[in-house]
């Protein structure tokens, strides 16, 4: 199998799972439609990144702009990696964000609620 | 005497009676405020009795202090004090505030600072434009006439002014007033969650989303050693722009 073929087929997951959450959100009108349309973008860029690989790198290659050798398995493998690390460290990110907005209101609430008791 | 001063006031705010009937709500967050918070209240008090919101309620909210905030709050009978458990930050106590004027049912509620920085006529003046205005939120703003204000300090709040622009898209002259007034509305519609000085922008933000009215006037900012040594400094917007920053990011990522 093409190596550019197997980079897209590994990542496309991570933009189809981005759109969708996308959409979701703004379904749930958590977000207005510029943030939506900028996420949108975002997503539609790094899809365009992925099935364009090839051709980017040939173009980068045949003006001088690079001068790595082509995509090879284990570059595959790597780019993944890096990809599953991001959302990973976005997911935790907003898990630890969350948390600490939990603190926080519990924290508000324990102190008007000690207060009143006084 | 104070029956002409009275007349002279309404009549220069104009205010209505209907405003009387609403139950206004006056937050302060005080940390380790022991020094002033008691001549601030005092003050507060006697204004508020001479701009006909003697109804008004007077909340400090304690943001863990160490020194004697708490025991100069207690003496003034007709105050209420919140304590924090914890030291958690100036957003913190905003936030507890808001919550308590919303859970107690406040029409208005108005946050003002500790430190003697605000004129309490002021804080009349800003339920007098809640109500005229039918604003959702006021801003007392010391930027529409900076007289007083030191040079860095002005450049500083000017900063964070066209930071906030920058970032959440409303222009606000001045973002970091603590001198703030909220109708009802805009008490159930409001929350932030940073707990430092980031809420100032925050705020802005979360106003911006919520689609509320906001109408600044100009405050009388007043500046001693005392609170110039008290407030953000101007380094801290280093870490005021990264968590602005990071929030930004998360919610455009997770919405």
């Amino acid at each position: 199998m093409d190596k550019y073929v197997l980079l897209f087929i590994l990542n496309v997951p991570f933009v189809i799972f981005g759109v969708l959450k996308a959409v979701m959100v703004y379904r749930t009108k958590s977000v207005d439609r510029l943030t939506f349309a900028l996420r949108m973008l975002f997503w539609l860029l790094i899809l365009l990144v992925l099935i364009f690989s090839h051709g980017i790198y040939n173009y980068l290659f045949d003006h001088g702009l690079t001068d790595s050798t082509p995509l090879s398995l284990p570059d595959v493998v790597l780019a993944t990696g890096v990809m599953i690390c991001l959302s990973l460290c976005v997911r935790l990110y907003s898990k630890v964000d969350a948390m600490d907005k939990r603190i926080s209101d519990l924290h508000e609430k324990l102190s008007i609620y000690t207060s009143k008791e006084e | 005497m104070a029956l002409e001063a009275r007349l002279k006031f309404v009549k220069m705010y104009g205010m209505k009676d209907q405003h009387k009937a609403s139950k206004v709500t006056i937050l302060i967050p005080a940390y380790n405020e022991g020094t002033v918070i008691g001549s601030v209240i005092d003050k507060l008090l006697k204004d508020l009795k001479r701009t006909g919101l003697e109804k008004a309620t007077v909340v400090v909210i304690n943001d863990g202090s160490k020194d004697n905030t708490a025991q100069e709050v207690r003496k003034r009978s007709g105050v209420t004090l919140v304590s924090h458990i914890l030291n958690s930050g100036a957003g913190a106590a905003i936030r507890t505030g808001l919550s308590y004027a919303r859970d107690t049912g406040a029409d208005y509620a108005v946050t003002m600072d500790a430190d003697g920085q605000h004129d309490s006529e002021d804080v009349a003046r800003v339920v007098q434009e809640l109500v005229k205005d039918n604003s959702d939120i006021v801003i007392g703003s010391r930027l529409i006439n900076a007289e007083g204000m030191p040079w860095y300090r002005i450049l500083g709040n000017k900063g964070l002014s066209f930071f906030t622009f920058t970032l959440f898209g409303l222009w606000v002259r001045d973002s970091q007033s603590g001198l703030r007034g909220f109708n009802r509305k805009a008490l159930e519609r409001i929350t932030f969650h940073s707990n430092n000085y980031t809420y100032n922008s925050e705020l802005m933000w979360r106003i911006k989303q919520n689609k509320l009215k906001v109408k600044e006037i100009p405050i009388k900012a007043i500046y001693s050693e005392y609170s110039l040594a008290k407030g953000q400094s101007n380094w801290e917007v280093v870490h005021i722009v990264r968590q602005l920053l990071k929030y930004r990011f998360l919610e455009f990522f997770n919405g």
